[in-house]
């Protein structure tokens, strides 16, 4: 009795959720097909040239240019330089690492507000600040902890026994790194670089806070486009809204096909 | 081809000493075991002669020249690991290949080496398997077979043969007898399984607290344990504390309250030293002669089938308890008439504290 009350919550639940999700997703997308839509259950007539304008207006092209630098950079950033962090983590024990791990993963936890401003003000004075290198410094703060947080039990199960017989048979440090390491960790780094990617691509607050004029991603685009003096079209902003969201549905998906978690976990099972 | 490795080591974790100035001289070709129980700093001996672990303090000396400066990668070891070490990610092919390839052989040298090192573990076929995907017993000479492929100037080997079951362990030691005759290897061997040392070594380091405790040959190990804690060791089930009565030669003659018992020495005795008589349950025989020295009587109380012959527990006239093997069954309560044999009696000096 118990089981099903709390199976048909749950279903009650996800029934909501999606219908939720559905009913606005399918707003924005016929919204921002529609010629003219008042008062009326469905628009009169169909057009995709708020498409068009969209991306002359909103200059989506350079938008979209920065939004795939910003993520690409951020993500090869975080992993070239979470990986070695992460794995000298693993590998050393040392008074104070706990305190220090907290401390490092505050990022993570407190919200991006707290700590953007005054890091925007330090990144201005800079003169960082604007810019697209702005930009992506800001996204590190948080995007590095992360990749850390992500590979390191990834690089902890791998046995230091392993690094020990590849020396033994002739591997130098790097030659371990190369050959054991990265190759056992390699899940571990897709996982890591598409979770950041992701969250790059997404990420609203910091960029906003570091992003002058050519450095917006499409986010923070797509927000200015909203609030900004002069009236556009609600079409067309829609009409963004849906290019962001089949930007970010195509990063997605293509990471999704480099990375499946579950199957990365039975990779070495499953060959035969 | 190696004549000698000469190492003298001592490696302390913080304050603990693991191997208090452990010094050996192994020569080419031979088949060097150190045995020790659980903790005893075996494999960290393992793991400073490779270079994995720094020593504290020593050298080591390959053919009188040191290497303890070298990285492990420059000293031209194989090594066979406890848990096998077995890179998850490679083939079988490639895990033997691996130092190999790291030595920048060409690929056909490499191709052919791999097969014949897997034709050597009886592997032939196994090349493009995973490590994920064969027993344990496989991995295991996957194992071997990726450390002998560099041609090691030293084979190490960590307990390999324990994680296997009772059968594959004694086929396998076979194996690594076999290799490394054949290969003409100069190994060293860690392990805490008597019975492998006793049949693979020309020669037993007993390590007991980072320090050699006896070293020789299998059969002076087994024959002539100089202290009580090698011939436990060594299967002397039976230990009776006693004190010496008198001496001739290298045998002498012991009691305490009604048991008396000749025996020989291996470490000098003098008479009122403090002395433990160990003996062996297989060696211990019954008898029709008439109460003496190294005849006792007792009572069977725990009889226990072991195929061939039959585990007895018999508790002595005067209170120790002593367990023999015997060929005949004998039900529990009955009377038993026991010999010890003098020359399978070992007199040894007692040690402080237990055994
Ligand atoms: N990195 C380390 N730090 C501190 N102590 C250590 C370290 N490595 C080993 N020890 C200690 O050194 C001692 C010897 O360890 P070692 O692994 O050499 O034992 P072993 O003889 O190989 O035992 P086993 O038969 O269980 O493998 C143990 O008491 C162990 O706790
Ligand atoms: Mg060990």
């Amino acid at each position: 009795m118990r089981g099903r009350l709390w199976r048909l919550a749950v279903f009650l639940f996800v029934v909501g959720f999606v219908l939720n999700l559905a009913g606005v997703v399918g707003h924005v997308l016929v919204s921002s097909l529609a010629r003219r839509w008042f008062a009326t259950p469905l628009p009169g007539a169909l057009t995709t040239e708020w498409y068009a304008y969209a991306w002359r207006e909103f200059q989506l092209d350079q938008v979209l240019g920065v939004t795939l630098t910003v993520a690409g950079t951020v993500t090869a950033a975080a992993l070239v330089l979470g990986f070695p962090a992460a794995y000298l983590l693993a590998r050393h024990d040392f008074r104070g690492k706990g305190p220090l791990l907290l401390l490092f993963f505050l990022p993570l936890l407190v919200p991006q507000m707290t700590y953007g401003i005054p890091l925007a003000t330090t990144l201005y004075r800079y003169r960082i600040g604007g810019t697209v290198a702005g930009v992506i410094a800001a996204n590190l703060v948080p995007m590095l902890p992360l990749a850390i947080f992500v590979l390191l039990p990834f690089v902890e199960q791998i046995s230091v026994s392993l690094e020990w017989a590849a020396r033994v048979h002739g591997a130098t440090r790097l030659g371990v790194v190369r050959r054991v390491i990265v190759p056992l960790a390699l899940p571990g780094l897709l996982t890591a670089g598409l979770l950041v990617l992701v969250n790059t691509v997404a990420n609203f607050e910091l960029t906003f806070l570091l992003s002058g004029a050519g450095s917006q991603t499409l986010v923070v685009a797509l927000y200015y486009a909203v609030f900004a003096a002069g009236m556009r079209p609600i079409y067309s902003v829609d009409a963004m809204a849906v290019i962001y969201m089949a930007v970010v549905l195509a990063v997605l998906v293509l990471a999704l096909r480099l990375v499946r978690p579950t199957q990365m976990v039975f990779r070495l099972d499953r060959r035969d | 081809m190696i004549t000698s490795l000469a190492f003298r080591l001592t490696k302390r974790f913080g304050a603990k000493v693991v191997l208090d100035d452990l010094a050996l001289e192994v020569r080419g070709r031979e088949f060097v075991t150190v045995l020790g129980p659980s903790g005893c700093g075996k494999s960290t001996a393992l793991n400073l002669l490779a270079g994995l672990t720094q020593p504290t303090r020593g050298e080591i000396r390959l053919d009188g020249v040191r290497i303890d400066g070298l990285p492990p990668e420059r000293r031209g070891f194989g090594m066979v690991f406890q848990n096998y070490a077995l890179f998850p990610h490679l083939t079988v092919g490639a895990n033997v290949a691996f130092g190999l390839v790291l030595r920048g052989r060409g690929k056909a040298e490499i191709a052919e080496r791999v097969r014949r090192m897997l034709e050597l573990v009886r592997l032939t076929g196994f090349a493009d398997r995973y490590p994920g995907q064969l027993s344990g017993g496989q991995q295991q000479r996957v194992a071997i077979a990726r450390a002998l492929a560099v041609e090691p100037r030293v084979l190490l080997l960590d307990e390999p043969l324990s994680n296997l079951d009772a059968k594959l362990r004694l086929e396998m030691r076979g194996e690594i007898k076999r290799l490394h005759a054949d290969l003409g290897l100069t190994s060293i061997y860690v392990t805490h399984d008597q019975a492998e040392a006793l049949s693979l070594s020309d020669r037993i380091v007993i390590l007991r607290d980072g320090r050699v405790i006896q070293a020789g040959t299998p059969a002076e190990i087994h024959d002539r344990p100089q202290t009580v804690f090698v011939a436990d060791f060594m299967g002397y089930r039976n230990f009776f504390p006693l004190t010496v009565a008198s001496e001739e030669g290298d045998t002498v003659l012991a009691r305490a309250g009604a048991l008396a018992l000749r025996g020989r020495t291996v470490v000098p005795l003098r008479p009122g030293d403090a002395a433990v008589a160990a003996v062996r349950p297989e060696d211990v025989e019954t008898t029709t002669e008439p109460p003496g020295p190294n005849v006792v009587r007792g009572t069977v109380r725990l009889t226990e089938y072991l195929g061939r012959e039959h585990g007895v527990e018999v508790a002595l006239e005067g209170g120790p308890t002593l367990t023999v093997r015997l060929a005949h069954p004998v039900t529990v309560g009955s009377a038993l008439a026991l010999r010890l044999p003098p020359e399978r009696v070992v007199i040894l000096p007692a040690e402080d504290g237990a055994r």
